[in-house]
């Protein structure tokens, strides 16, 4: 049996890899692979006579959805050689999680087998073969949706927009959302290939991280009611707020910070482009 | 399009349970909202569900509730219609996908925050799992789409898709449901043995015990054969075969 192949988004076919981090549900998965079956060595092996009719067919499996598909099936009848092609798309929003792709040759229809210890019953496995790909990592992702700026009334040409919540209190991943503009499928598409991004894209990437730090900053650095010995529960905007100042300008009180952002916004501004590292991984 | 719903932090929602336990029906449902602080989203996937789509989801539900009697107390019979009629609601026209559908903390959302009137007014004692994300199988309407979507029809043969959601009643369901991986996953398995079901004539009283040694051997035969890629009418013909084992074992016939 050859390789699992996946379909690229550019039409091109890859050997599918074990993990596809830049996966979501809007994505489906093409597949394809192809299975050399010498039918005369199978009935002799599985006690079956020439006229039991086979099937070769493909099950998915996602551990994400908990739901299990039939994707391809081919049936075989006679003897000699067949090269089998086996081809389907997995829809994303019935995935998630490890997919599993669970090829087998079976019996397709019952028949009174002479042989005790051949199959008789329609759908008895006669061979299998496993893959799988995980779709999807354990680390927690940015919110991002994707909007139609035009209709939906933001700037139209803008490639994208942090919307941040008023809450303190609110639960980080509800409060903070980045929206990105279908209308500018250039940013869209560097944003969505994550590790698979060219160079180009991977400063792009850059630019958006950097300006999502920085008015996340901002919105800290706007907000009288926080200070640096303020307590939220973890996960809520508070928190995260902190965190990020923490992370990104440690020993740097938000004191300080205000007074640079009044005096001299773009040392401001510098200050985050330097510590989120702008470009610096891409050069 | 796909719609994210927004879901609620499992603090959160523990925390508005133990609030609304000792609460009357009347109370929850001013207590009803289409947001609150702690609700998130998933990180990607598609745009975040309009709030006046929610808003359209709580009439449609309260009208099939409001139409049985709420807020008065639910008799069995009622709530077994409340049951079909908003799971198929929700399967139709929620927009939820099964990706989503597995997120306890998306059915947490709706019946502790869109519609904790009708979670207390099908459940008077909000158990945890009714309510919580702890079980979608056992949530007061995750079960619901669940059920929906193993047994809708569709390739749309049928007049009414959702015909099939009043063949088994909840707890033979619930036994199917239960072997969630081996059984309850596919729901072409599911779909033929409630085609099958419908043709037998199973004595009432024995509808249970016939059904749990019929999915025992259907656990057993799974070992070796692949139901899921049998034709319709090749899976039928087996099923019927394992019903008519469990009925000689069970009933004598």
């Amino acid at each position: 049996m050859a390789e699992w192949s996946l379909k690229s988004e550019e039409g091109d076919a890859v050997p599918l890899p074990a993990f596809i981090p830049d996966w979501d549900f809007q994505r489906d998965l093409s597949l394809e692979t192809v299975v050399g079956v010498d039918l005369d060595a199978v009935r002799a092996s599985t006690g079956l006579p020439h006229e039991a009719e086979l099937a070769l067919s493909v099950v998915w499996s996602s551990t994400g959805s908990g739901l299990r598909r039939l994707a391809d099936r081919v049936r075989l009848l006679g003897g000699g050689t067949r090269s089998v092609q086996l081809s389907f798309t997995v829809i994303g929003r019935d995935s998630g999680g490890l997919l599993s792709l669970d090829t087998q040759l079976i019996l397709a229809k019952a028949l009174d087998n002479s042989d005790p210890t051949g199959a008789r019953r329609a759908g008895s496995v006669l061979w299998h073969h496993r893959a799988g790909v995980r779709l999807q990592g354990d680390a927690s992702q940015f919110p991002m949706a994707v909007v139609d700026f035009k209709n939906a009334g933001y700037p139209e040409k803008a490639p994208w927009y942090l919307d941040i919540g008023s809450n303190l209190e609110a639960a980080t991943m509800g409060a903070v959302v980045l929206l990105v503009n279908s209308g500018t499928p250039v940013v869209l598409n560097a944003l969505r290939r994550a590790e698979k991004a060219s160079y180009a894209e991977r400063l792009i990437q850059s630019a958006v991280r950097q300006d999502v730090v920085r008015l996340m900053i901002e919105r800290a650095v706007a907000d009288e009611d926080l200070t640096d010995a303020s307590c939220f529960e973890t996960d809520t905007l508070g928190h995260t707020l902190l965190g990020l100042l923490h992370t990104f300008l440690p020993g740097t009180s938000l004191t300080s910070l205000r007074m640079t952002r009044r005096t001299d916004p773009a040392l401001f501004s510098a200050k985050i482009q330097h510590a989120v590292g702008l470009f610096s991984r891409e050069t | 399009m796909v719609y994210l719903y927004p879901r609620l932090l499992p603090a959160a929602a523990s925390h508005l349970r133990e609030e609304y336990l000792q609460r009357s029906v009347e109370y929850l449902c001013e207590r009803s909202a289409l947001s609150h602080p702690a609700m998130f989203y998933a990180a990607t996937g598609g745009a975040r569900l309009p709030e006046q789509r929610l808003g359209s989801l709580r009439e449609a539900v309260l009208a099939c509730a409001a139409e049985r009697g709420y807020p008065a107390k639910p008799g069995r019979k009622q709530a077994a219609g409340f049951d079909i009629e908003v799971a198929t609601i929700l399967h139709r026209d929620s927009g939820i996908v099964p990706a989503e559908a597995v997120a306890g903390d998306l059915w947490a959302f709706l019946s502790l925050v869109v519609l904790p009137d009708v979670s207390l007014w099908r459940f008077t004692d909000l158990h945890h799992d009714r309510v919580l994300g702890t079980d979608v199988t056992r949530h007061v309407f995750g079960r619901l789409w669940w059920r929906a979507h193993l047994l809708y029809d569709e390739d749309g043969g049928r007049e009414d898709l959702y015909a099939s959601l009043s063949v088994l009643n909840e707890s033979a369901f619930d036994q199917i449901y239960a072997r969630r991986t081996s059984i309850g996953g596919s729901p072409h398995l599911v779909r033929a043995i409630v085609r099958v079901w419908q043709t037998l004539d199973v004595p009432p009283q024995a509808e249970r015990k016939v059904l749990r040694d019929f999915l025992i051997r259907v656990l057993r035969l799974n070992a070796f054969i692949s139901f899921d890629t049998l034709p319709a009418d090749v899976l039928d013909e087996e099923l019927m075969g394992v019903f008519q084992e469990s009925l000689s074992v069970v009933v004598g016939v």
